[in-house]
């Protein structure tokens, strides 16, 4: 027995010693061509991108479901949209925007409607990809909570430095690839691209709805308000059949919103989607999807930014901001 | 508890450590042991349905302490069909009643009769319809005096909640595990490393090949009205897949931890879909259950003996009744019909027991004939796994529908290259050792230990690497 118990812990030994090689590693050459590093660039228009600026915050949603330029054009301020994928986790895109976040700018999140169930809003594998390799975070830098979520990724992910085709450079289509963004961090590369077939959610989760995560926008709300930011919150262009599937919890996450003091741009019915304008996705669009999609948010945010301009007695939401720079 | 998940990774070395170390020394305590973490492992899932397993536990032992002490034939019968009554009962009623409800309102309603009805929100109890079966077996064999009954209530309730195999098996007979119980078990090393290593088989199975294969299936299957015949039958395929490395890889699991604790459970799957007809692809594919509606169904019917209605009955009844154990579902009904209409010819012609021994005993290769009579076998079992794995019949006859077109000609829309390699890799591993208890049997034997555990480490690399997302075990819904 003793000698079957000590070859097990020399096993395991191996076995941490390989996680922890793995983990020394870095990241390999398809890693850093992947979407996640797209982040590096995201981060980068935050930091130089100047005044007026509109932040856009969410996952793939707002990757795939916004034309900025349209957005430029109409508003006359510059956007940044910082989503890649919603598995990086709500609670992780609030910590890694808020630094960067200046006075005057608006700050628009919209967030799918998973993270408010269970423990989604911690992220899941690409989180570990985003926190070590583009972040450079230790593993202690990331909370219990975002571990107990992602624990069960991180042997792929150490052991992912082992995999000899994550030495080879990319094949196939060029979505989701680090450079398939635009200049304002716009998915564009498959605006013209065929719509591929896919399967509509049956239900947003099969978890209960967290009320942390409310509590996590709340306090971010706060911080930008602190800075001299706005705040507002809108809604991920949803797939119709999705929505059908899915009422009930995309309305519940709606009802929790609009209970809370945070300023609603639309509403999660307001931005259903055709499904013939969807892409690869429930929440992606082609081109015309994201113009439409863009519209709509267009056309509620001008709404507030008139109304907050009033308050602030300018004449025009383009001064105010500028005003407050 | 799933056995992929960390509560399992921590649930078992803690159980195995009390086992051996705090209990050994005392069979009772050990037994106890058993138990008590058997109902904290069938608990994690939902602890209230721990009274059903409790409440057939105790029925089952009172039954057979009755049967033990009771002459009287009549008696000894009424006996039966309460222990009958109530595992039927409860399984029926969990597992069939709003289908037979639904059927009865729909056929009134044909008839023009509207009869007011409203399901029931019922959850069904994970591995009802393994450990009903397990504990009917001890019944059945007490009554038909093949088996002394026990007087070690631990013991019982051991054997009916044993962790490894209640939620989805082997179907344990009582002939076989009971007295396993009545023993101490000693330690040994050679049994639990080859235990550890078929629970590494399993892992394998089920993380790379069937979670793998179930996100392309899943798909395919939900989209089946937009996609090309050559794409159905890669979802079909998949599914095939799926099916055997979450069932089988389960077995092994199961088997394996099993091993570790100095039990011995019995085979369940041996390389089905080696097989070169559909009798033998039976007796390879989930032996426990097979065998056991051979043992107390189709034998106690006469079996295969008497005329040829009489065997197209009992045939067609067997697999009825075994499609139907898989779900309250028509295509589940399906799905067993289409085997016996597989069967059939060869049963009627005396060909069922031809293929007795493996596929290309002691070759490498096996012959033109051999291969042709697999991949015949594999297409009708693809066929028949369509119904089983649709939603509903019109499903299932719609994507079978979508086969048939021109466009099977085609390239599939889904081509998932890392995937086809993993089953490549699985399919070598698996011909190489279909000789074996399971594929890595001999691979600790045939290799020096640096080899032996760089194996080890590779495949356990492989399993993060290749696999799937998590999905829950297929057989746990039955």
């Amino acid at each position: 027995m003793q000698g079957f118990i000590k070859k097990l812990i020399f096993f395991g030994l191996g076995l941490v010693l390989l996680l922890g090689v793995g983990l020394m590693l870095p990241a390999p050459p398809r890693i850093t061509q992947s979407m996640v590093f797209a982040k590096v660039e995201k981060d980068s228009l935050l930091r130089t991108v100047s005044g007026p600026r509109l932040i856009v915050v969410g996952g793939s949603n707002t990757a795939y479901g916004l034309d900025s330029q349209m957005i430029k054009d109409s508003l006359g301020i510059n956007p940044i949209n910082t989503g890649i994928t919603y598995e990086l986790g709500l609670v992780y895109m609030l910590e890694a925007t808020i630094e960067y976040v200046q006075a005057g700018d608006i700050v628009v999140l919209s967030p799918e409607y998973q993270h408010f169930f269970g423990k989604f809003a911690y992220g899941r594998e690409f989180l570990l990809y985003s926190a070590f390799d583009v972040d450079g975070m230790a593993p202690w830098d990331l909370s219990l909570a975002h571990w107990e979520n992602v624990y069960s990724f991180f042997p792929k992910y150490a052991f992912s430095r082992f995999k000899p085709t994550e030495y080879l450079p990319f094949e196939g289509a060029a979505i989701n690839r680090r450079y398939s963004y635009n200049e304002y961090g716009d998915m564009d590369v498959h605006w013209d691209m065929e719509q591929q077939t896919f399967s509509p959610f049956t239900q947003i989760s099969r978890d209960t709805y967290n009320p942390e995560v409310m509590s996590e926008v709340l306090a971010f709300q706060e911080k930008i308000a602190a800075k001299g930011a706005h705040f507002f919150v809108t809604f991920p262009g949803t797939q119709k059949t999705s929505y059908d599937n899915c009422e009930e919890q995309i309305t519940l996450v709606y009802d929790k919103f609009r209970e809370k003091d945070i300023a609603l741009l639309g509403d999660p019915v307001r931005y259903i989607m055709p499904d013939s304008l969807m892409f690869n996705f429930p929440y992606h669009m082609v081109r015309k999807g994201v113009e439409l999609r863009t519209q709509l948010l267009l056309e509620d945010l001008e709404v507030k930014l008139v109304a907050l301009n009033r308050d602030n007695g300018s004449t025009s939401y383009q001064h105010m901001v500028v005003v407050q720079e | 508890m799933l056995f992929t998940s960390l509560d399992f990774a921590i649930f078992l070395p803690v159980v195995f450590v009390l086992y051996w170390f705090g209990t050994n020394k005392n069979l009772k305590l050990q037994n106890g042991l058993i138990v008590l973490a058997s109902y904290v492992f069938y608990g994690w899932w939902d602890w209230r349905f721990l009274s059903l397993i409790l409440f057939s536990s105790l029925v089952d032992y009172v039954v057979g302490r009755s049967l033990e002490k009771e002459e009287d034939e009549r008696k000894r019968k009424v006996l039966l069909v309460t222990s009958l009554v109530v595992n039927l009962g409860f399984l029926g009623f969990f597992k069939y009643f709003n289908f037979f409800l639904d059927n009865f309102t729909t056929a009134f309603s044909f008839f023009g009769a509207e009869i007011p009805s409203t399901s029931l929100n019922i959850i069904l109890p994970a591995g009802i319809s393994f450990y009903t079966f397990q504990t009917l077996s001890y019944t059945i064999d007490v009554y038909k005096r093949k088996l002394e009954p026990t007087r070690d209530i631990v013991a019982f309730l051991a054997y009916v909640s044993f962790f490894p195999q209640l939620v989805a098996g082997p179907i344990e007979r009582a002939t076989h595990l009971l007295p396993q119980f009545h023993k101490q078990r000693k330690f040994d090393v050679s049994q639990s490393i080859d235990g550890l290593r078929q629970i590494l088989w399993g892992l394998f199975k089920k993380i790379v090949i069937a979670d793998g294969c179930a996100q392309y299936a899943n798909d395919i299957f939900a989209t089946s009205a937009d996609q090309s015949g050559s794409t159905l039958v890669l979802g079909a395929i998949f599914f095939a897949f799926q099916i055997y490395g979450d069932f089988s890889g389960y077995s092994d699991i199961a088997i394996g931890t099993s091993r570790l604790f100095g039990f011995d459970l019995m085979k369940n799957f041996a390389f089905p879909y080696f097989s070169r007809d559909i009798a033998e692809f039976w007796r390879r594919w989930h032996i426990s259950l097979s065998t056991w509606f051979r043992d107390y169904l189709y034998i106690p019917l006469g079996g295969s003996r008497g005329g040829m209605w009489m065997k197209v009955r009992n045939t067609f009844i067997i697999f009825l009744v075994s499609g139907f154990w898989h779900g309250a579902n028509w295509t589940f009904v399906i799905w067993g019909a289409l085997n016996a209409i597989y069967f059939l010819p060869l049963l009627l012609t005396k060909q069922n027991r031809k293929n007795l021994e493996t596929v290309a005993q002691g070759k490498l290769i096996p012959t033109v004939r051999e291969v042709f009579q697999m991949g015949t076998t594999f297409g009708l079992t693809i066929l028949a796994w369509v119904f089983f794995r649709a939603d509903n019949v019109g499903h299932a006859l719609e994507y079978i529908s979508g086969i048939f077109t021109a466009s099977l000609f085609t390239m599939p829309t889904v081509f998932p290259k890392g995937l086809f390699l993993s089953l490549f890799v699985f399919l070598l591993i698996e011909w190489q050792g279909r000789e074996q208890e399971y594929p890595l049997a001999k691979i600790g034997v045939a290799l020096p230990s640096v080899a032996r555990w760089s194996v080890y480490y590779a495949l356990i690399i492989f399993i993060f690497l290749a696999g799937g997302p998590s999905q829950q075990f297929v057989y746990f819904q039955f």
